[in-house]
């Protein structure tokens, strides 16, 4: 099992009782920006090209609690930009921490052994290394040599102290799936605790289209990738989420299900789509037109999405939403 | 690498930025709405007109047609800006001011660049990361 069994255990509950409230519409993950300055520049990424001013501003750490406690999901992913940067990232994780939330700390790991210091052990805090593959790829991807290496050092550092580490890993359309399985082996090798993995985000206007996967060779790569899968491989990520990647089951997106918070405030409609922003989550939540969203909706910017922010809480709603989803679920965890 | 989003242009940047340096001023509602859609959009900051003759300079972040508001941070100086909302029915006219900074940082833009032209924009930004203390 990928995570501990006090987070799914909190997460199954957690949606459990969603569902016996009747509420259709619950958050799974918090993404928390609370920066979008990144020490990378990776190019084709949106979250960094901004003017200096909006790259200088930061998330207080207040407005951080505010935000998870108005949300309300038992997770919080904090991206950004590169989470390390901040000044008071300390104060916040400790934040969350206190507050039982299960927090992903997406980071390059540039800067993970000068400030592990900042952070404790704990079942509640994993850091979410960005490792987009084995040393070449992954150095081609965000653009600056040495990446890989220094990357490696702050995971090994982290695990020689207790920290729970995973990695997250985005597929572009030149990925090669030995490559992918090779890679996949040396992180297991390494002892993280489990992979996360997903495609890039398809959507015609997107600054490099070429480079991102159209729906049926996202289908198509993560069939050659997951088949014959290694029993030593532990994917952060839930067993129907990897199905739908290999196109065994179809779902629409839950743009909800991982809002965005950030400096401008409750991203609509979800981390990747930017058509305004909402003053309160219970606004954002009230006031986007949900319907027009996701691949079913006909919205061409959804339609050869199949990023995880959209589906995998799909994928756990699947598992709780009825007996036939559970039975899925248990039949992919025997299959993956 | 994370999610491309908010951008919105062309695979491949060639020349100049669609809107960067353009002045508009608007000549109905219509044309009004337009433009604020492509101001937030837009990657830079734009300077506002205003009916009374001000100006403010800053990067639109929301603009609200229902509650007749466009939110912007607006620069007090090249490094800082606090957080603004104006009536847009008292804008008179757009400029897109500042530079775009999404223009020419597209994938495919970095793979035509030579390999001597990458390593010199990846050591120039390294450089600026640890003079930001950074790295």
């Amino acid at each position: 099992m990928a995570v501990p069994v006090s987070q799914a255990w909190t997460v199954a509950s957690y949606v459990i009782g969603q569902k016996l409230k009747g509420i259709k519409r619950y958050p799974l993950v918090l993404m928390l920006e609370p920066l979008f300055r990144c020490n990378l520049a990776c190019a084709g990424c949106g979250k960094i090209q901004y003017p200096d001013h909006i790259l200088n501003k930061r998330l207080s750490p207040q407005q951080c609690f505010d935000a998870v406690e108005e949300c309300g999901a038992p997770m919080v992913s904090i991206p950004g930009g590169e989470p390390l940067i901040h000044p008071e990232i300390g104060e916040i994780v400790a934040g969350l921490v206190e507050r039982k939330k299960y927090i992903y700390l997406c980071t390059n790991a540039l800067l993970l052994k000068r400030k592990i210091d900042l952070f404790k052990p704990n079942k509640y805090l994993s850091f979410s290394v960005h490792m987009d593959g084995l040393e070449e790829e992954h150095d081609i991807a965000v653009c600056r040599d040495g990446t890989y290496e220094i990357a490696i050092e702050g995971i090994k550092e982290a695990l020689k102290r207790g920290f729970r580490v995973t990695t997250n890993t985005t597929l572009f359309n030149q990925a090669q799936p030995a490559r992918v399985r090779e890679f996949f082996d040396e992180m297991m090798k390494l002892g993280v605790e489990g992979m996360m993995v997903s495609p890039g985000y398809s959507y015609q206007k997107a600054p490099d289209q070429d480079n991102f996967l159209a729906r049926d060779r996202t289908k198509q790569l993560f069939r050659e990738i997951l088949s014959d899968r290694k029993k030593e491989w532990r994917f952060n990520l839930s067993p129907n989420f990897l199905s739908f990647l290999q196109g065994d089951v179809d779902y629409d997106c839950t743009p909800w299900g991982n809002p965005t918070y950030n400096i401008f405030g409750w991203q609509k409609p979800c981390y990747l789509l930017q058509d305004g922003y909402a003053p309160s989550f219970k606004a954002l939540m009230e006031e986007t037109e949900w319907e027009k969203y996701g691949q079913k909706s006909g919205e061409e910017r959804c339609r050869d999405c199949m990023v995880h922010c959209g589906y995998e809480a799909s994928s756990v709603d699947d598992t709780f939403g009825s007996l036939a989803g559970f039975a899925r679920t248990i039949k992919a965890t025997l299959a993956n | 690498m994370p999610q491309a989003d908010k951008s919105d242009h062309d695979t491949l940047s060639h020349g100049k930025s669609e809107y960067e340096g353009k002045h508009f001023h608007f000549e109905n509602p219509e044309e009004r709405a337009q433009i604020l859609r492509e101001a937030f959009d837009y990657r830079g900051d734009v300077t506002l007109s205003f009916t009374d003759g001000s100006t403010i300079e800053g990067f639109v972040h929301n603009v609200n047609q229902a509650a007749n508001t466009v939110t912007l941070f607006a620069k007090l100086s090249k490094r800082e800006s606090e957080n603004k909302e104006v009536s847009l029915d008292q804008i008179t006219g757009l400029s897109f001011s500042g530079e775009d900074t999404a223009f020419g940082k597209s994938w495919d833009d970095w793979v035509t660049k030579s390999e001597a032209q990458r390593a010199r924009e990846a050591d120039r930004l390294r450089s600026q990361s640890i003079e930001r203390g950074e790295l």
